[in-house]
């Protein structure tokens, strides 16, 4: 009898605090879709593939905003494009976000902390390729025009997937230490039962 | 003689059986795991009899890792209490001490069989990856299985061995039982190398190769999880044996039972709130780490999708404390005398209620385009101010001083103090916890006026305030108390029924935050196996709803406790026959 109301209890607290998690906002988050950008892709598409790392592999959003709701731990990424060419002086403006992507930690914007990972490590863990579609994404932004273009260079050699995830054997690594290690095991075992036999014995004698 | 040799034989073939079970589930897992690899289509993934992989690791890999929990955290304050009774030489406390030691015999079982479980899931449905860990982390694994058999034969052997080790042998039983937790950490670090490598990667090169071993296991996460989990763990033992001492309590028949099983659910209790204090900071310090590794980690966590679920946290975290306050006030009328404290019960629940309500106000969040259109901005133009973490910091630190204040005024329940300072004592311990409490709200307000970087610093104020009042109050109160005037002798049992629920209801809410808490640590890696190296490419790599997240960290609950009514069967089960 205890037993029930105790399980009925506990059925009762935890629906309460599932039901809790159904008040909170719902939503499924996917990981990012693998978009192929070669040299031949052109300028809106681009700037599409941009947007879309933004959004979602790079995790731009959690520190700047595209929209007038956003995040503003970083500035406002409307107005990149445009305030590029006057951040640093002799410098165009497609190389100045090249640089604030790359090697964000070279120059910070005014009345910004220094915070901005770099796009090329992880975890946006961009590809140059990628980077240039950001910018072609940014300009567009910005009312722009989209001055980036992809060169050869910037296409990863290896396939994107050997990129992130490494070479591996997919033979299974317990095959044979697993025997091994099994025997040992079996040693040991026949080790602690000749223990017992003595202890038995002195037991009986 | 004859006697003595006859336990030892019989203490030695219990360990003995300990050894053969997991020598027997090793071998299990070995056939099962290499007959499936090899039967089935070789995969870099597959699927759980057609349901989510991921989902299929992450209810086997909890459950696994509560039970272990358990095994871990009950041998920490049980030979603590052994102690207890060596230097009160009070009997009860090593029977408690024993009580505590034999719900772990049989959860040892369940933990190990989980574990096998999942191995073998890890290795056919994640073959890659497990593959590719397997290679980087080998040594630790060997080290691994020789902790778990040394574990195994220590804390068997510590339970087998306890009405032998008695008397002038006493000390070798606590040296097993100090070892039996040197061992149960040093488990409980190699298992979490693996799980915070898979965080916070290191010592790898860009393709992946292992470059030092070293830096691997000592991951910037490594620490603090390591930390964060021991003091879980004991507060977690603390909470389930706690609810176990409810059980019997309520399926009492004599007095002396009630009495004894009481005292138990109390003591449990007690170190199930007293690990729990100081968890919030080891937190702080985790999430640090995760900012410092990875800024992007540590927003998704604390302002993406999952800040959601820290509302949940505030809202189990404020249960609790509410429950363990209610339990304390309620075990006041079996101490006479503490009528006297009754008139604080009201502004002290009125005190945590705010607490937790500003605890739970969601702060800085990613939300959606719509959301975010109908708060007006990231942040609520009202709730901001209230949600942002200067003010949870506040709010927490001051409930983890009126929660230490009810059991301060707990403990002084029956007593008189007689010293003749008395009066002066009682008035410094006044203003040592109103200072706390006037630091923690000055810095509270202060930090909305200084930039962020700054305002983090100011939690080690608040901290470093609480920490200080309390160990003053402490330093104060034992001698204030020593030979204090007795009104009456606590009357254990004399409790009311509703006092065991307040009791499940700490052990499932600690129960249900564990899960939750373990469902953040692993899912603010989204879709990456190994952060920002190893992508999750299989078809279930996605971070699904909170809602069905929260059904889920339910339903592991509930088969938990389930489970555990086994073990604690199995232990009441146990000790009828033995009192035959
Ligand atoms: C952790 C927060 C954070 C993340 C994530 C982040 N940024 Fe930034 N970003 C900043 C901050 C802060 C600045 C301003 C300081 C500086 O220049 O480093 C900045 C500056 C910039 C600038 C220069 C803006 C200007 O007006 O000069 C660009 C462009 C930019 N970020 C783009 C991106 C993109 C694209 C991503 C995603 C790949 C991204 N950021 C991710 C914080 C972040």
């Amino acid at each position: 009898m205890t037993f029930f109301k105790i399980f009925a209890f506990l059925l009762m607290t935890v629906s309460i605090y599932s039901y809790v998690g159904q008040l909170v906002p719902q939503f499924e988050e996917h990981p990012p879709v693998k978009k192929v950008i070669t040299v031949a892709t052109s300028a809106a598409e681009l700037a599409a593939i941009g947007e879309e790392l933004v959004q979602v592999k790079g995790g731009c959003l959690i520190c700047h905003k595209v929209t007038d709701v956003g995040n503003d731990r970083g500035p406002d990424l409307r107005q990149a494009a445009g305030k590029a060419a006057t951040r640093k002086q002799g410098m165009s403006a497609e190389t100045y976000l090249l640089e604030s992507l790359i090697k964000p930690e070279v120059f910070t914007v005014p009345g910004f902390p220094q915070m901005m990972p770099p796009a090329l490590q992880p975890p946006a863990n961009f590809n140059r390729a990628e980077v240039k579609a950001v910018i072609a994404y940014l300009q567009t932004l910005g009312g722009a025009e989209v001055t980036v273009k992809i060169e050869t260079a910037d296409i990863p050699v290896v396939k994107e997937v050997d990129a992130t995830s490494p070479v591996i054997a997919l033979e299974s690594p317990w095959s044979h230490e697993g025997v091994r290690l099994g025997l040992v095991i079996l040693a040991f075992n026949l080790v602690m039962l000749a223990v017992l036999a003595i202890a038995g014995r002195r037991k009986t004698s | 003689m004859s006697h003595s040799s006859l336990s030892t034989f019989t203490a030695l073939k219990g360990t003995y059986q300990g050894v053969l079970k997991i020598s027997l589930m090793l071998a299990a897992t070995y056939l099962v795991a290499q007959g499936l690899s090899a039967y089935l289509p070789a995969a870099d993934y597959r699927l759980f009899f057609g349901f989510s992989n991921r989902t299929a690791i992450w209810v086997v890999a909890e459950l696994h890792l509560m039970f272990a929990a358990f095994v871990l955290g009950v041998p920490i304050f049980a030979v603590i209490t052994e102690f207890v009774g060596v230097a009160t030489k009070e009997k009860r406390y090593d029977d408690l001490a024993k009580e505590f030691t034999k719900l772990l015999a049989m959860a040892y079982t369940l933990t190990a069989v989980l574990g096998c479980i999942l191995l073998v899931l890890v290795i056919v449905l994640y073959p890659k990856l497990t593959g590719y860990l397997s290679k980087l982390f080998k040594p630790t694994w060997l080290l691994y299985i020789v902790l778990i058999f040394g574990e195994v034969i220590i804390a068997y052997f510590y339970w087998y061995s306890w009405d032998l080790l008695q008397g002038a042998k006493k000390k070798w039983h606590l040296a097993l039982g100090v070892l039996v937790n040197l061992w149960g950490t040093a488990l409980l670090f190699v298992a979490d190398i693996w799980v915070t490598f898979m965080m916070s990667p290191a010592g790898i090169d860009d393709a992946g190769n292992l470059t030092s071993l070293w830096a691997a296991i000592t991951n910037p996460t490594w620490m603090p999880i390591n930390i964060h989990r021991l003091l879980a763990n004991v507060a977690f033992g603390g909470a389930i044996a706690a609810a176990y001492a409810a059980v019997r309590f309520l399926n009492a028949t004599t007095e002396e039972e009630r009495a004894r099983f009481d005292w138990m659910g109390y003591v449990g209790s007690f170190i199930a709130i007293a690990a729990f204090i100081p968890l919030p900071f080891a937190g702080y310090w985790l999430g640090r780490e995760i900012y410092q590794f990875s800024e992007q980690m540590g927003v998704s966590m604390m302002g993406g999708s999952f800040a959601w679920l820290w509302i949940l946290q505030a809202m189990l975290i404020g249960g609790l404390f509410l429950a363990s306050n209610f339990y304390l006030w309620l075990g006041m009328g079996r101490i006479p005398g503490a009528e006297r404290y009754v008139k604080f019960q009201i502004p002290m629940m009125i005190l945590l209620t705010i607490g937790f309500i500003v605890w739970a106000t969601p702060r800085s969040i990613m939300a959606s385009g719509t959301e975010m259109s109908a708060m007006g901005g990231s942040h609520h133009p009202f709730l901001g101010l209230f949600g942002v973490m200067a003010a949870k910091n506040t709010a927490v630190n001051l409930m983890i001083l009126t929660t230490f204040f009810s059991f301060m005024l707990y403990r002084r329940g029956n007593r008189i103090p007689m010293v003749s300072w008395a009066v002066t004592g009682k008035i410094v311990q006044a203003l040592v916890i109103a200072t706390a409490a006037a630091v923690v709200l000055y810095y509270g307000i202060y930090s909305y006026f200084v930039p962020s970087n700054i305002r983090i610093g100011f939690s080690i104020y608040q901290v470093g305030a609480v920490l200080a009042a309390m160990s003053i109050f402490v330093a104060i109160d034992i001698p204030l108390l020593k030979g204090a005037k007795e009104i009456g002798a606590i009357r254990w049992g004399q409790i009311p029924a509703r006092a065991q629920y307040a009791l499940f209801f700490m052990a499932i809410s600690f129960t249900w935050l564990m899960g939750l808490m373990g469902y953040i640590r692993s899912g603010i890696r989204q879709y990456w196996h190994i952060y920002g190296r190893v992508m999750d490419e299989s078809a279930h790599a996605f971070t699904m709803m909170h809602g069905q997240a929260t059904i889920i960290v339910s339903v592991i609950t509930v088969i938990f406790f389930l489970l555990v009514s086994v073990v604690f069967w199995m232990a009441s089960r146990g000790e009828g026959g033995a009192a035959k």
